[in-house]
């Protein structure tokens, strides 16, 4: 029963978001690069990184204050 | 808040394991994790956690595969993470302006996944928490993890901006602008080209586009 307890401090939420932040980036690059802009997905790649590295930044600088679980 | 057993005392903290809040009295501190006596009494009750199946050796070989040592420990986040660093670093690699530091670079990075997995391999075995990453952690008070993935991607953005040349062909945009309305007219799709070849094809699909209108 205690493992079905979701945690909701601020850093298991902002966790939570990485995956889905993950799949609309890529849909958005995906229509950027099929749009009459002249950007391929070879060249927008690198935004991925970004995402993902502000949502983890943001991760490392949200409080764990009312963490569940290890 | 207050504690969750001394409604009239404010709390000093929470349990890390469910999350109660309690007061100065209620908490136990143990190497400074709080926890709830209910819990710290269930986790002194439970069975020590045996050896599972996990294998180090097996986790630092599949580490040398981008990813897969991740998947193998269960953190699907981090191996995407390091399939994604791997193939910027492989791109950078390919195109040959970043020698021998790409290089260097990226065989560092596979050594480090090896590793990587290893420890986390080695701490699951042992059913410890899974060490903080070499890197300084993806997720600790010193995120040099995040940092260097946002330096990364900005790094190759720049790479790519400059290297499609938007930076030029703006400044010959305006050029032409200043220079010519007739230019501006012929060379309008500019604005969104890159480097001579792919401006024109560039220009011929916005020309394509734009003529029926």
């Amino acid at each position: 029963m205690g493992d079905s307890i979701r945690c909701t401090c601020q850093r298991c939420k902002v966790s939570g978001l990485t995956w889905p932040a993950v799949l609309i980036t890529l849909g958005v690059l995906f229509l950027v690069s099929r749009g009459h802009w002249g950007y391929g997905i070879g060249a927008l790649w690198p935004v991925l990184l970004v995402v993902i590295g502000l949502l983890k930044l943001a991760e490392a600088f949200a409080s764990t204050e009312g963490h569940i679980g290890s | 808040m207050n504690c969750a057993l001394h409604t009239e005392v404010e709390a000093t903290g929470f349990c890390r394991n469910c999350g109660k809040a309690l007061c100065a009295q209620c908490r136990r501190d143990v190497r400074g994790i709080l926890y709830c006596e209910v819990c710290l009494a269930d986790m002194l009750a439970r069975p020590q956690p045996v050896a599972s199946g996990v294998s180090p050796g097996l986790a630092v070989v599949l580490g040398f595969i981008p990813g897969l040592g991740a998947v193998y420990n269960g953190e699907y986040m981090k191996a995407l993470i390091h399939v994604v660093i791997f193939a910027a670093l492989v791109t950078l690699d390919s195109s040959g302006r970043a020698q021998p530091f790409s290089g260097i670079m990226t065989a560092a990075f596979i050594f480090y996944m090896a590793i990587d997995a290893y420890r986390t391999a080695k701490a699951r075995m042992l059913g410890q928490a899974p060490p903080s990453s070499a890197l300084g952690g993806w997720s600790t008070d010193k995120p040099i993890g995040p940092i260097i993935l946002i330096t990364l991607g900005v790094i190759f953005l720049l790479d790519k901006y400059y290297s499609l040349g938007l930076a030029r062909r703006l400044l010959v945009g305006g050029a032409h602008r200043a220079g010519s309305a007739d230019a501006v007219e012929t060379n309008g799709a500019d604005i969104i080209g890159g480097d001579a070849g792919w401006a024109t094809q560039s220009d011929a699909r916005v020309s394509g586009a734009r003529s029926p209108g």
